[in-house]
């Protein structure tokens, strides 16, 4: 195993130095000028998700409030995702006939959870804490984008660090730290 | 690079190529991330927020544990702090428990000896049948100590059965204590030894700071006692081979193995004489006993000179409050019980019984079994009398004596089934293997010291389906004896039974939750009273004793604080661990002095033959300058042959015991006769220290001449990364340090004035070191400071950080290469002191991790600007930032930073263990400790909701929580008052090397105050 992976290590110096090369290469021919961050496109991200649920109905249309659903926002690092028993809650009698409720309601039968897919998400070196941002009065679009509007949710925000640090700088009065260990674990 | 590009441009475009070759890598979709939330909602449970739960274990002995939860999955085991008895501390092993719940080896499904996999309703079927096969006749049990409704429930099982009965065993034990306090005080109670208010401590070898007894509270006791401010304590430990308990005396008394008890009763006879704590007719008594004996024969057998002997009993008169600690088991052989009566009998002369050696808040001896007891099972199989056997998690096959020949004995039994958490030898020889709950997934009761009684509950939900065996049982029960059981369950058995034995008020539910939050009935009295020796004490126990004498090699065999009885073995955290005085890692080792080795023509790392009685084996040689000449010593808990290739490794020193069981209750062991002889092949032993080099106290770690003389203050003799003072200079104020440290230092000043020029220049005037006066830090400071009065190098410290910051085990060829992972290492340093014409012994252990230097040498050496000081006064590490040029680590002046060659592994379900708190670690990365800053993050996080400051002691590392003696503080050193602020003051703190090197270090040490006058400072 650690045979194999010196192998590995091997291989990958190898290419590094390549890496290195043809950067060294491109810098001396200064053909193209090095990208800028802001340059990098960031799409929206929209993954497809396994039940069609629409925030712009819930959130926007029926006015139900965010944390009423993501109750963790304001206690955990976490904003969470709600039990299905909390869907059910509303579910158990509301717009039964759709296919999209009857597909959760079986699964709640059969005690399956739904496997969402996360939209938001931030590598693991990264320390975000939902609560902290909750109490100091951020709304969730700040970061979230317009969810209310969206039918199926998208990336707004770039989440990148550049971005993080952006509004960090810009709330340094109300107690924002710009201390890298304030979000790198 | 020249042109004019610049590092960091050269850095920048490096991480550009990096990005852009993700990027073209394709979509996101592969960095999808899924989240299934709960079905329904855990009452309580908030993702990522732990909780608590107080619980109990049998490895844990009588400490009291919280275990950690995330999300529904045990994270790490801590001490309970409501817990009188370890306050919060815990032993490295005990702490390594949570790598047994996850290890490779549990057993997920049932199966027979053939190793099919069967399904539980084959396995629950051919159970009954057996059973019921079986019934009327002899249906027997064998599991490890066991108490309260657990013992309740296997004693009805059994006695529904037939005529068998529950057989506990135990392969390191207290009986011989235990029958000693019968004889002596006719007390059936293993005694709990109060240290803490001693001013003398005699040791006749008994680890109680890593294996025998209450360990954590020993330990701390020890610390109170030995800690400077308060009166000082001496402590004497008279023992063959120096053990790390040994290795925190003020002197060790080197005697000849198998002399513990000569040394005892001639102490006593000594000591009885002049007691005031003996009524006459026991003075008589005493002296009817011990009137053979004398310091002149005790000298004759220890081989330890008269004149020290006198000294010895001098200083244990003029002492107040002594106590003395028997000797180790292990090492007692046949001479255990009358060592234990001695060892009792001085406790009396010397008035130790009641306050320091207390019998009122003892616990019972009940709790311990007597190897009696299994080789009485073992006489009933190989009579044939034992139709069905049910073992639980005890592995008898591993740590009988070989001459009892168990795996033969098993073959006897009609039928055996063993309700298995983790895979063992014993395991293997089952006829069927049924997985059960492991310790922290199931509950129970224990009694303890005093009145305690500990409650176990499980932590969380037990995996592959395995129910409690006390479950199995009771459902068993009942179908073959109808309504014996009221209850449902075992839990709600265990809560009828601890609602009867306990709440005397009909609190009921009430109760039960308050006895579940604290983790059972946790009260335990001040002190105890004295005893009257019982009369009828056998008056001729001495008569004819004459010491065992081996004279030829002799091997002394010690409990090992890693393995214990073996059942660590296959935890890499126990394994990677050094051993506190060798260092030695992965695998066994034949301690042997300089001298000896000579005598026998071995050297370092040879393999040699090692022949004890009639078995032989083979195993290498460490040398060591803290054992006897003469004597050979090896330790417990290794050379298994059921753990898989990476655990089965080195030599069972339990195989060397014999069968035949002692007055003490336990297989024979003591001294033995022992031959080596060299193989001629070599095999190295892994070795964290590297001996000669830097591990003496008094070695100069350079060849320079430190120290400017300042008037009226002497010139510091040698280096100071490890600093002792006498009493003499501590009880004057601080007296002799050389540097100016912190007593020199003005009040409002946080750091020492400096006088040392002539290693960096002095930095004192440049732009960075004036940004990083007190202002610079804004309102906190953190800062640790380390007791190394009270470190006695236990290894708790390094298991917690192993368990609290993800730190993988790297194996036994990593670690020879220097690659282990450790963030806090504990490093050992000896030093000989002549001292009338022999040779004084000193060792010292001192904890180093990472000193969070307020002028660090790693940071300015980093090209990405990955580790930086914070404003906190933290050496930050950003670990994604890291590209792992190593530059910092070659820096590093403590040595504390470590590189992951390799992304890390974590066998079997270990990863279930990691902290979500923490990163972990990829290749390529350098890491060090970071005052587990995800704690302090917490701690502000919750300071912020309360709209406060942290307060002084809310937040605590984890190495400092896991520590036994208390050795850790941690705290906010811009608050003047905190704990951590005052000790920094203290005459005797100093910062390791900061004298000569200006790294600012945020941890102050305490010097270790000596006897002697030989300090080094």
């Amino acid at each position: 195993m650690k045979n194999r992976k010196k192998q590995f290590g091997a291989i990958s110096l190898l290419i590094g130095l390549g890496v290195l090369a043809i950067s060294l290469t491109a810098f001396q021919n200064s053909a193209s000028p090095p990208a800028r961050r802001a340059d990098v496109q960031f799409d929206a991200y929209q993954p497809e998700q396994p039940i069609a649920y629409s925030h712009k109905l819930h959130a926007g249309d029926l006015g139900i409030p965010c944390e009423y659903c993501h109750t963790y926002a304001r206690r955990s690092r976490t904003a969470g995702i709600p039990a299905m028993e909390q869907c059910m809650a509303c579910h158990q009698i509301l717009a039964t006939d759709r296919p999209a409720i009857q597909q959760m309601a079986a699964m709640f039968e059969k005690n399956e959870a739904i496997e969402w897919v996360k939209v938001h998400d931030l590598p693991d070196f990264v320390y975000f804490s939902h609560k902290r941002h909750v109490s100091a009065g951020f709304e969730c679009q700040t970061c979230h984008g317009p969810i209310e509007t969206m039918e199926v949710v998208s990336r707004e925000a770039p989440l990148t660090m550049g971005w993080c640090v952006n509004c960090h700088r810009e709330h340094r009065e109300q107690g924002a730290s710009l201390d890298c260990l304030v979000c790198h674990k | 690079m020249t042109n004019g590009m610049k590092r960091r441009n050269f850095l920048a475009l490096m991480g550009m190529s990096g990005a852009a070759a993700t990027l073209s890598c394709g979509d996101q979709s592969q960095f999808e991330e899924t989240w299934k939330p709960w079905v329904h909602p855990v009452d309580g449970m908030i993702p990522y927020v732990p909780h608590y739960y107080a619980t109990h274990c049998a490895e844990a002995g009588d400490a009291g544990l919280w275990v950690k939860v995330v999300d529904g999955r045990a994270v790490k085991i801590e001490g309970n702090p409501n817990h009188p008895l370890n306050l919060g501390g815990l032993t490295a092993r005990t702490q390594s428990v949570i790598q047994a719940l996850y290890g490779a080896d549990r057993v997920r499904k049932p199966r027979l000896k053939n190793g099919k996999e069967i399904s539980w309703f084959e396995a629950r079927t051919l159970l009954e049948s057996k059973l019921q096969a079986a019934k009327g006749k002899n249906v027997s049990a064998l599991t490890g100590p066991m108490s309260g409704a657990k013992l309740e429930v296997w004693s009805s099982f059994i006695g529904s059965m037939g005529a068998g009965r529950v057989t506990q065993y135990e392969a390191l034990n207290q009986a011989p204590l235990a029958r000693a306090s019968e004889m002596v005080f006719g007390q059936a109670k293993i005694p709990l030894f109060r240290l803490s208010g001693a001013d003398f401590v005699l040791g006749f070898g008994a680890q109680f700071m890593e294996t025998w007894g209450a360990v954590e509270f020993q330990s701390r006791g020890l610390a109170d006692a030995m800690s400077p401010s308060g009166h000082r304590a001496m402590f004497v430990q008279a023992e063959p081979k120096l053990t790390a308990t040994g290795a925190k005396a003020d002197q060790w008394l080197a005697i000849a193995p198998g002399s513990e008890t000569a040394l005892a009763v001639a102490i006593l006879h000594e000591v009885a004489a002049h007691s005031e704590h003996l009524s006459a007719s026991e003075k008589a008594m005493v002296d009817a006993l011990t009137k053979d004996w004398n310091l002149d024969r005790a000298s004759q057998a220890t081989g330890i000179s008269v004149n020290k002997l006198h000294h010895l009993v001098e200083s244990l008169g003029h002492a107040k409050m002594a106590v003395a600690m028997p000797g180790e088991d292990l090492s007692l052989g046949h001479d255990a019980l009358k060592h234990h009566v001695a060892v009792l009998l001085l406790n009396k002369a010397l008035g130790a019984i009641g306050p320091r050696v207390d019998y009122t808040h003892g616990k019972p001896a009940s709790l311990i079994p007597s190897h009696e007891d299994i080789a009485g099972l073992l006489t009933d199989i190989n009579a044939r009398k034992v139709d069905v056997l049910v073992i639980k998690d005890v592995n008898p096959a591993y740590s009988l004596p070989t001459d009892t020949d168990f795996s033969k004995a098993l073959t006897q039994v009609g039928f055996t089934v063993a309700l298995a958490t983790n895979d063992n030898e014993t395991t293997a020889l089952a006829d069927l293997v049924i997985p059960v709950a492991h310790d922290l997934e199931s509950w129970g009761d224990r009694a303890s010291y005093g009145d305690m009684h500990l409650l176990q509950q499980a932590v969380m939900t037990t995996r592959f389906e395995a129910p409690q065996a006390e479950d199995i049982l009771m459902s068993l029960t009942n179908q073959f004896s109808e309504g014996a059981f009221a209850e449902e369950n075992f839990r709600d058995y265990l809560k009828t039974r601890w609602l009867a034995k306990h709440d005397a008020n009909g609190e009921g539910e009430a109760f039960w939750v308050a006895s579940l939050k604290e983790g059972g009935v946790l009260t335990l009295g001040e002190s105890g009273e004295s005893l009257a020796v019982s009369a009828n004490l056998r008056s001729d126990l001495f008569r004819d004793y004459s010491p065992h004498r081996v004279s030829a090699l002799t091997l002394k065999i010690h409990p090992s604080s890693r393995f214990g009885d073996g059942c660590a073995a296959n935890r890499g955290w126990m394994q990677e661990i050094p051993d506190p005085m060798t260092g030695v890692v992965w695998g066994s080792w034949l301690e042997i002095s300089e001298h000896t080795a000579s005598e026998y023509n071995v050297k370092q790392n040879d393999l040699v033959k090692l022949n004890v009685g009639n078995t032989s084996v083979e195993v290498p040689i460490m040398i060591s300058a803290t054992i006897r000449d003469g004597v050979v010593a090896m330790g417990t808990g290794l050379g298994h042959e059921s753990f898989g290739a990476a655990y089965n490794r080195g030599i069972n020193a339990f195989h060397f015991l014999t069968q035949t069981i002692t007055d003490g209750g336990q297989f024979t062991s003591g001294p033995m006769a022992v031959s080596i002889s060299a193989t001629g092949r070599k095999e190295s032993i892994v070795t964290t220290h590297v001996p000669g080099l830097g591990d003496r106290i008094s070695q100069p770690l350079t060849g320079t001449v430190k120290g400017i003389p300042i008037a009226g203050q002497p010139v510091s003799r040698d280096r100071d990364v490890y600093m002792t003072m006498s009493l003499a200079d501590f009880q004057h104020g601080g007296g002799d340090h050389g540097h100016g440290h912190h007593s020199a230092a003005p009040a409002e000043s946080m750091f020492p004035v400096h006088v040392d020029q002539n290693f960096y220049p002095d930095r004192t005037d440049t732009k960075v070191f004036k940004d990083r006066e007190e202002t610079f830090y804004d309102d906190y400071k953190w800062e640790m400071s380390i007791d190394l009065n009270r470190c006695n190098g236990c290894g708790a410290c390094v298991t917690a950080c192993y368990a609290e910051n993800n730190l993988p085990v790297m194996g036994r060829d990593q670690v020879a290469k220097g690659r282990e992972m450790s963030w806090v290492r504990i490093n050992r340093y000896v030093a000989f002191h002549e001292e009338g014409g022999e040779i004084r012994t000193e060792v010292a252990f001192m904890p180093m991790m990472c000193q969070q230097c307020g002028n660090a040498p790693c940071e300015s050496v980093c090209p990405s600007l990955a580790t930086y000081h914070t404003r906190e006064g933290l050496n930050a590490m950003v670990y994604n930032r890291c590209v792992g040029t190593r530059y910092c680590a070659n820096n590093c002046t403590y040595k504390v930073r470590r590189f992951n060659w390799f992304d890390p592994e974590f066998e079997g379900d270990l990863n279930w263990q990691l902290n979500p708190a923490v990163s972990t670690r990829r290749r390529g990365v350098m890491e060090k400790c970071t005052f587990c800053v995800h704690r302090i993050r917490e701690a502000k996080d919750k300071a912020r909701d309360e709209n406060r400051k942290v307060r002084d002691g809310e937040m605590v590392t984890a190495c400092q929580q896991a520590c036994p003696s208390k050795a850790i503080e941690f705290g906010n050193a811009s608050d003047h008052d905190s704990v951590v602020a005052k000790k920094a003051h203290e005459p005797h703190a100093y910062r390791s090397l900061d004298a000569h090197i200006m790294t600012k270090p945020a941890i102050s040490y305490l010097k270790k105050v000596t006897l002697s006058d030989q300090a080094h400072s």
